[in-house]
């Protein structure tokens, strides 16, 4: 019944799309590509990503057909495939042009258009469908969890307000701080799981309970479920989960089992502990779960915003083809100017990246140091070294310049040749029959190289469709490594600075401001923050409400206590100090015109109420003074006059 | 770490069987259960003064008036199988109104000792803070002692002897308020006050129902217990386990006491020994055969909120004695568990 659900539920998101077809099937082995994953739709799925894709239908020459098949397909087709959903203007000015014309502008990478066609190039009608109804169904969760926190909210201190205190002080409910636990381990749930299944292995049943106790406890503080803290009893952790039924169960089976151990001397059984063990192991999950949940409340709506990564002029494939050879590599999204000791290599695009002259100093203060650095485009501005950035404009091809020959490495390949050479550093590609100019050249610089690529196509996802150009710029790094002795450790991290974000200064401008919010993605940021401000409100009260009087208990304790109050402070030696409080108090709350008021209601005349008042401002004014009785009088006095039932 | 149970260290009071635990469990269950169908809404006060019957203490009750206390003491000697006595405090009241006294039998030709209202087993005092320092003093000399001295001749108490005392926090005027060194002798000052809405809508109906407080009979409230068997009960709770490390916890609270710089005057001793009754007595109510922190924390505010005296500059400021229980309890830590197995 519930998969019938499931498949009616997939049929509408799907929204009766056609069937994807499916690609012929292989005749022979083929070598594994980084474009393999389907989110690279450009390369399976024909005429997705038409627009840029067919730039790149030059390097599907050499590759065998099981090679990208969707782009060999857009290919041969030679028309751009409407989409039939983002068909209305998605497609932009620039499908009038033809593949040459395309051709002729592709070097610079097209910008970004937030919220524009790229956003939207990466749903097709079946993801489009499923994905919404995914996107719905976290949206309407994230909402009905804030709501049901700020009903939690809005009832916890309703019902303070509301209900008398309890007679008896079950829990206390403290405004204090997180503290850690000195009989919680300091370690991940998980591991002091691990630690206590193997104390369990061993016989160790009283530690393994403990230890289980540790896991769960620290697990269900790490994720901010439960506030450790010094003065909490275990029962107390298990009543506060009361919103959380599962996870409140495990916990008590866990502590209780420990509960017995620990205070009722009862030696524990395997079976009871392996319960307890099961449990923790129950909670964790529960853990994964809601963090799950918390990362796809951040992630969901940040993948929205890189779908063009993935996109024929994208970068995403770069990272795959780095990991796929070896490389610890991750995107940059810090300043370039703050390059630090833990990355041994930084690739840098300039047809994304504009470096300032600061951050050109900061990384070739960088390189110097001992750092190699992988840069496409025009790079002469930091690297005069490299010379200068000639354009090749005829259709050229690419040859291994000495260093690379011999090694089994094929030259790389740019659809309808390399645009750019540089005319500086030591070449490694060259054009073909042109030894003077560097496809890709070599600078030493200081302790580290600088490695140039001149026409930067080469590490876009389009390049990747020709598995030469893959085993090029995978091999590229340890190659120099190998033969030149760079500075790289083994396995080299390398970060990628290949979109805006990695430096501030080179983000384009937005158009409005609007623009400028759409542009910041700021909803997971929005409702992570109203999450946790209710989160903080449970925590720690409610932060912005009125200031209000003190609750009427208070208020009588106070008013009836004066007397007695006063005869203690009188014993004390200290009357005149407690009346001239008591009369700052009431004339701070009330004004004197208050407080002469007061005394008229109290059947003073308007003359003796002002003469009364006068004698406490001067009483105020000079607290310094011998203790009389007559302090005791004026504060019975006012007692009296506060008192009154107007 | 010292005190856990493997360590050899061990409790003090002799063991008690799950047997007796659970007979214990199920006499106070159903013994709250029954009070709890006539008085609604105080289900606080109600397992509050079962505790502190079966520790052998007595009750302190804050409440405006109307609330139910009458009721709840009533409730509490019939379903505890016990006799029952209300002694209504007023300033002209003399202390042999309350302990009883000699009169003389011209029949017999001598002097009779005629018992006053405290020969009961269940004793409802209230408004006591309305009698005068001598009447009070009556009351709590046989609260203390569970003993009255008439004329030089001394006479033991029934037991059970519980007292159930009130006082009105509203109305100080014409009041004697008790001295500290008489608040240490209940073993629980318990607040109550209204109850919410919804259960004085259920109270209500209730009366239409024909329910009458004056009736219990009518009630049908059952009684779980008798005298012999509360005293068994206690001799339960008082061989419940405690570990030595709840020990040092209760001693740290109430240590805290007598350093916080907004008590004047700490708590005694006899707090502490309070707390270990009570943290016992709710461990067996709970059938369990050890105390756990827990049974201490749930009971420490009102078992010390009338054993200290504030600073009149910390009273001036609007601390109450909860609000110093509150902060000991965040700031000593729980005791823990070691990790050697």
């Amino acid at each position: 019944m519930r998969a019938g659900w499931i498949v009616w539920g997939i049929l509408v998101g799907c929204g009766g799309s056609e069937p994807e077809p499916k690609p012929e099937p292989e005749p022979e082995p083929r070598i594994p590509s980084a474009l393999d994953d389907s989110a690279f739709r450009f390369c399976h799925v024909p005429g997705a990503n038409a627009e840029e894709a067919l730039r790149w239908c030059g390097l599907l020459k050499d590759p065998g057909p099981g090679r990208c098949p969707g782009l060999r397909a857009t290919c041969e087709d030679g028309v751009v495939a409407e989409d039939p959903v983002f068909s209305s203007g998605c497609q932009g000015d620039r499908r009038g042009q033809g593949p040459a014309d395309r051709l002729a502008s592709a070097p610079e990478r097209p910008p970004d258009e937030p919220g524009g066609c790229d956003a939207l190039e990466l749903s097709d009608p079946e993801e489009l469908g499923l994905g919404l109804l995914l996107r719905w169904v976290v949206a309407i969760g994230i909402v009905a969890s804030i709501a049901i926190l700020f009903r939690v909210l809005w009832g916890t201190f309703g019902l303070r307000r509301r209900h008398p205190p309890a007679p008896v002080a079950s829990v206390v409910e403290g405004e204090e701080e997180d503290e850690p636990l000195p009989d919680v381990p300091d370690a991940p749930g998980d591991a002091l799981l691990a630690a206590a299944r193997a104390a369990l292995a061993e016989g160790r049943v009283g530690e393994a309970a403990l230890l289980a106790r540790g896991a769960a406890l620290r697990h269900l503080g790490d994720t901010g479920r439960l506030r450790l803290h010094r003065s909490r009893t275990d029962r107390e952790y298990v009543r506060s989960l009361r919103l959380e039924p599962g996870l409140q169960g495990d916990l008590r089976e866990i502590l209780v089992a420990v509960e017995q151990h620990r205070w009722g001397g009862d030696p524990l059984g395997e079976p009871q502990a392996g319960r307890a063990l099961d449990a923790v192991a129950r909670l964790l999950s529960h853990g994964i779960v809601g963090l799950a949940l918390w990362v796809g409340i951040a992630a969901g709506p940040a993948e929205a915003q890189t779908p063009q990564r993935y996109g024929p002029d994208g970068d995403a494939a770069l990272l795959e083809v780095l990991e796929a050879h070896g490389y610890e590599a991750g995107w940059r999204l810090r300043s370039l100017g703050d390059l630090s000791e833990d990355t041994d290599a930084l690739i840098l695009d300039l047809s994304e990246v504009s470096p300032s002259p600061d951050q050109w100093a900061m990384i070739r203060a960088w390189t110097r140091g001992g750092g190699v650095l992988l840069v496409g485009g025009d790079a002469t501005v930091g690297i005069p070294e490299l010379g200068e950035r000639a354009s090749l404009g005829l259709e050229h091809t690419a040859e291994l310049a000495p260093p690379l020959r011999g090694v089994g490495l094929s030259p790389p390949r740019w659809p309808g040749g390399p645009l750019y050479a540089f005319t500086g550093g030591q070449p490694w590609v060259i054009p073909a029959g042109d030894g003077a100019l560097g496809l890709v050249a070599v600078v030493d610089l200081g302790g580290g190289v600088v490695v140039g690529i001149a026409d930067p196509r080469l590490l876009w996802n389009g390049a990747f469709v020709h598995p030469a150009n893959e085993a090029f710029v995978g091999d590229l790094l340890y190659l120099g490594q190998g033969l030149r002795g760079w500075p790289l450790p083994t396995p080299a991290r390398v970060q990628l600075a290949t979109r805006a974000a990695a430096t501030p200064s080179s983000g384009s401008s937005s158009p409005n401001p609007l623009a400028s919010m759409s542009n910041a993605h700021l909803l997971p940021f929005v409702l992570q923050l109203l999450a946790t401000w209710a989160l903080l409100g449970l925590w720690r009260g409610w932060p912005f409400a009125p200031l209000r009087d003190p609750p009427e208990a208070g208020r009588l304790s106070f008013s009836e206590h004066v007397q007695a109050l006063g005869m203690r402070w009188f014993r004390l030696g200290a009357s005149r100090y407690a009346s001239v409080q008591l009369a700052s108090l009431w004339l701070a709350r009330l004004g004197p015109s208050g407080l002469q008021l007061a005394a008229q209601r109290h059947g003073r005349s308007p003359q003796e109420a002002k003469a009364w008042v006068e004698g406490l401002i001067t009483l105020v004014d000079e607290p310094k003074g011998p203790d009389d009785p007559a302090d005791l009088e004026r504060m019975e006095e006012l007692w009296k006059v506060t008192q009154s039932p107007e | 770490m010292e005190g856990h149970p493997e360590s050899g260290v061990r409790a003090r009071a002799p063991g008690v069987s799950l047997v007796e635990i659970e007979r214990f469990a199920r006499v106070f269950g159903a013994a709250q259960a029954e009070v709890e169908r006539v008085l609604l809404g105080q289900d606080g006060a109600v397992r509050a003064s079962l505790v502190a019957l079966l520790a052998g203490g007595h009750v302190l009750l804050e409440g405006p008036p109307g609330i139910g206390k009458t009721l709840l003491a009533r409730s509490l000697a019939r379903v505890l199988g016990v006799s029952f006595k209300r002694i209504q405090f007023t300033p002209d009241l003399m202390p042999s109104d309350v302990t009883g006294g000699n009169v003389f039998n011209q029949r017999a030709d001598d002097f009779v000792f005629r018992p006053g209202p405290v020969f009961a087993q269940v004793l409802l005092a209230d408004e006591i803070n309305r009698a005068p320092a001598k009447t009070q003093a009556a009351l709590l000399e046989a609260m203390g002692d569970r003993q009255v001295t008439v004329d030089g001749e001394t006479r033991a108490l029934p037991e059970p002897f519980f007292t159930l005392a009130t006082q009105n926090p509203v109305e100080s005027e014409g009041t004697y308020p008790l001295p500290e060194a008489q608040l240490d002798r209940f073993l629980m000052k318990v607040l109550i006050d209204h109850p919410p809405k919804a259960i004085e809508v259920t109270l209500l109906e209730q009366y239409l129902g024909g329910f009458d407080a004056g009736d219990l009979d009518a009630v049908g409230l059952q009684t779980v217990v008798d005298a012999a068997g509360i005293a068994s009960l206690r001799r339960t709770a008082r061989r419940v386990r405690v570990e030595p490390e709840l020990l040092d916890y209760i001693a740290t609270i109430v240590g805290r006491t007598r350093e916080d710089p907004a008590v004047d005057l700490g708590a005694s001793p006899r707090a502490s020994i309070a707390l270990l009754l009570c943290g016992q007595v709710v461990a067996a109510a709970e059938g369990r055969t050890y105390v756990v922190p827990d049974d201490i924390k749930e009971l420490a505010a009102p078992v010390l909120r009338h054993r200290f005296l504030l600073q009149p500059d910390a009273e001036l400021e609007g601390t109450r004695p909860d609000d110093v229980v509150r902060g000991i309890l965040m700031d000593v830590p729980v005791p823990g568990g070691a990790h050697d197995g």
